[in-house]
């Protein structure tokens, strides 16, 4: 009966100090089979995954590798076992080859005499990069000289050694295009045929649906049930992860045509990296969506009209006096809040706690001439957290310490505090999970019915279609389409513009 | 989810005891230690009225200068030039008080201003390290120093030696102290330094004019030596070629000593500046009532220093050279 499953894992509990990560948990792994694993930020998914490579020690229970009793010590004695894990953040080290990255810890392979054959071990890292469909990525090349997504696909070819067994890919979608999540699909379903076991981590509902065989949902530390083949579907996910009911009203319900208010932001003829010569405008009251493919220029443009990057030429203008945007400081003083999609390095300071977090851009509201009381800093972050729900042990706490959501939630909460009018939101809800994204869709959805409006720039169709009043379509650094807010929108009407 | 709910849930007021971590009161013990420490040594000597007057004499300088670099620190940079800078300004308010003794003091300020933004413009609009930066400062500050001082020393007239007195030290002392603590506490601009130290990009994007705070950071830095060159010189009677000499080492150690985090940000503390400036004072003062040799104490400082490292940074977390 345990020949079928490749890994067994049986009554798994962990805890750290006073959280209790994982209660009795048991899942079985099938060999050959595509397996996911799903639930909210703190349901304990990625503490499993780090107990299953090594990373941590289980408190309790046990686990079984192809029957023989499996407690690995290190995340290279899994590797030496088989079990390898990709992640979302960079797994690459810098200043070394890609070969280098693809062999580390086993450059004994290919030396003779303590000298490394680096030409052969550029050669078997060749072979596998085509294997894979990576061939354009050059074994011999600096890793540096790659972009994020490139050197994401240098580590899968780490993992895809011969004594591979199980690939654990851990969130690690959120962070590639197409293109790399192609690649990273190629992969699966070529392991799936090897006969190999993939156990997926993910938030994206739609590509577990269609990739997975089996879905293990956790809870709470919790196992909640498996569900196969035919019984995976985004609603169901979110159901089971959720635990209630989730009412249709994930994204906007409405579909009335918002009155033609007047223009709160004007873009004139931007031009710079990746852009040129955009025009548009946001309007009072609306959500204007921006997508494309991630290199066609949006991110760049959401920086731009926030004042962080300067274009090569063209203007962005600000509310009744057309006042021209020129760097944060002046942006943020018209009410204009950013939210960057490099959560951890640019949007909130991982260091500080919450508290000054949400402060930061609102000190000169704050201060009486010379002096910031602490009441008055409390009082604020106070509000702004308990608005959004952050889930804190207390004002003190460092944002390191938060979860994806909940860092999310303390960089809206500033702005918020700011009493920003307009928001410019960056991919506001990658990497997060299910209930968090729904409370911020709601967010996004009382801030324009106060009459305050919001540019999101996002990778992910169903969401500007499911929360746009409008939505512009950029390819290759222009304007290619713009889309009204309908019910009957539908991906593929504006995936044509996009490619 | 209703979004305009003040709650008027439990408020979660941490009283005193909660907040304080034993991380922080490790400097506030071992200054206890110490002093306990030496004062058997000396026999009791140590906490005398007299020792105590030269222990205040002895700190002032090194007080006043990690208060006011805790500013650079908190925004995660460092000041190698700061006992380079104490020189220069030593020897140029000595040269100009031999011609008018009122300006000595506004002379020393204004040299230390102009180099400390040097620094800092050197450092942003050349986008030069730091580290790089203020070691060069402390080489070319040096050579002008003793260049300007013929490599001997130039002498101040007696009518300045008023100012070395005890009394008015203290005041100073205690002034900036304050100053610097309720800046760093209570206001923006202190709550902006720090920010910049906690996450850079972050703080820009937060409206946060890091550039601006970082020279502001270095001329601060740079003006308070000028302070301190000045009453070096008042004390000595002459400013020499070597006049602050490895100064900058001994502000790192009493950082580190007194738990000042290097890579900055929100844990900053100018306790911390206050705390190890005493320590690193009552430790060499003592040392001296232990009658260690004199060769063997810059030695000494060097392993506290290592040991405070180790005991203290936060390894996980900091960056200390960006």
């Amino acid at each position: 009966m345990e020949d079928e499953y490749v890994l067994s894992v049986k009554e798994i509990s962990k805890n750290f100090g006073v959280v209790q990560a994982l209660t009795d948990v048991s899942v079985n792994f099938k060999r050959g089979e595509v397996h996911g694993l799903i639930g909210e930020n703190g349901s304990g998914k990625s503490t499993l995954a780090s107990i299953i490579t090594g990373v941590y020690r289980a408190d309790q229970g046990i686990m079984k590798l192809n029957g023989e009793t499996y407690q690995p010590s290190s995340l290279i004695d899994a590797g030496k076992k088989g079990i390898a894990m990709i992640v979302q953040e960079m797994g690459t080290i810098s200043g070394i080859t890609a070969a280098a990255n693809i062999f580390p810890g086993k450059e004994n392979m290919f030396s003779r005499m303590g000298i490394v054959n680096k030409r052969k071990m550029e050669q078997e890292a060749r072979k596998i990069l085509d294997r894979i469909g990576a061939s354009h990525i050059h074994a011999e090349t600096v890793v540096d000289e790659y972009s994020f997504e490139n050197r994401k696909i240098i580590e899968i070819a780490r993992a895809v050694q011969e004594e591979l067994q199980i690939l654990i890919v851990d969130e690690t979608t959120t962070a590639l295009s197409q293109q790399g999540r192609d690649i990273l699909y190629q992969l699966i379903k070529q392991l799936k045929k090897d006969d190999k076991t993939i156990i997926f981590i993910s938030h994206d509902l739609d590509e577990l649906t269609k990739y997975c065989d089996t879905v293990t949902v956790l809870r709470d530390g919790r196992y909640v049930c498996d569900l196969h083949k035919e019984e995976i579907s985004p609603d169901k996910m979110r159901q089971l992860m959720v635990g209630r009911d989730m009412q249709d009203d994930y994204y906007r319900i409405d579909y009335k045509k918002p009155p033609k208010t007047k223009a709160v932001l004007s873009v004139d003829s931007l031009t710079g990296k990746r852009l040129k010569s955009i025009c548009l405008d946001l309007r009072k009251g609306e959500i204007l969506g921006i997508g494309g493919l991630t290199d066609c220029g949006m991110h760049e443009l959401g920086r731009m009209i926030f004042g962080i990057d300067r274009p090569d030429s063209g203007k962005v203008y600000t509310g009744e006096g057309r006042i021209e945007i020129t760097n944060p400081r002046m942006a943020i003083r018209h009410k204009i809040g950013y939210v960057s999609k490099n959560r951890d390095q640019e949007s909130i300071m991982r260091l500080s706690n919450i508290r000054d977090n949400i402060c930061l851009p609102s000190y000169d509201k704050l201060k009486k001439k010379f002096y910031i009381s602490r009441k008055a800093e409390n009082d604020l972050a106070e509000r702004e957290s308990q608005r959004l729900q952050v889930k804190m042990s207390s004002l003190d706490q460092l944002c390191i310490q938060l979860s994806g959501g909940n860092k999310q939630k303390v960089a809206l909460a500033k702005w918020l505090g700011n009493e920003s009018d307009i928001l410019i939101l960056d991919c506001p809800t990658r990497g997060i999970d299910v209930g968090v994204k729904a409370a911020i869709y709601q967010l996004m959805e009382q801030y324009i019915k106060d009459g305050k409006s919001i540019i999101m720039i996002s990778e992910e169709l169903p969401e500007l279609i499911g929360m746009s009043d409008r939505i512009i379509i950029l390819k290759e650094g222009i304007i290619s389409g713009e889309f009204k807010r309908d019910p009957k929108l539908s991906e593929s009407d504006i995936i044509k513009y996009m490619i | 989810m209703t979004t305009n709910n003040l709650s008027i849930s439990v408020k979660k007021r941490h009283n005193i005891f909660e907040r304080v971590q034993l991380r922080d009161l490790i400097p506030f013990i071992s200054l206890i230690l110490i002093a306990l420490f030496f004062q058997i040594i000396s026999q009791g000597s140590l906490l005398s009225v007299r020792n105590l007057k030269l222990i205040m004499n002895q700190s002032f300088a090194l007080i006043i200068g990690t208060v006011s670099c805790s500013f650079i620190v908190a925004e995660g940079d460092v000041d190698f030039s700061m006992g380079s800078m104490v020189g220069i300004t030593a020897v140029c308010a000595a040269w100009v008080s031999q011609v008018n003794t009122i300006l000595a003091l506004p002379a020393a300020l204004a040299v230390g201003l102009i180099f400390g933004l040097a620094n800092g413009i050197l450092y942003v609009k050349f986008r030069i390290p730091s580290f790089v930066v203020t070691l060069s400062t402390l080489l070319v500050l040096r050579g002008l120093t003793i260049f300007i001082s013929g490599g001997g020393s130039v002498s101040v007239p007696f009518s300045l030696y008023i100012f070395d007195s005890l009394p008015v030290k203290i005041c100073v002392a205690v002034g900036v102290i304050a100053a610097a603590y309720f800046v760093f506490e209570y206001s923006k601009l202190g709550k902006m330094c720090k920010a910049v130290g906690s996450g850079a990009q972050a703080a820009y994007q937060s409206g946060v004019p890091v550039n601006k705070l970082r020279v502001f950071g270095y001329a601060l830095s740079a003006t308070m030596c000028g302070l301190i060159g000045f009453f070096n010189m008042v004390r000595a009677g002459s400013a020499a070629t070597n006049t602050g000499n490895f100064f900058e080492t001994d502000v790192l150690i009493a950082l580190v000593l007194g738990g000042m985090p290097l890579s900055g940000g929100a844990s900053s503390k100018i306790r911390c500046a206050v705390i190890g400036s005493l320590i690193v004072a009552i430790l060499s003062n003592g040392m001296v009532f232990w009658s260690i040799n004199e060769k063997l104490q810059q030695g000494i400082k060097g392993v506290v220093f290592l040991i405070a490292v180790w005991l203290t940074f936060d390894k996980r977390n900091a960056q200390l050279i960006k």
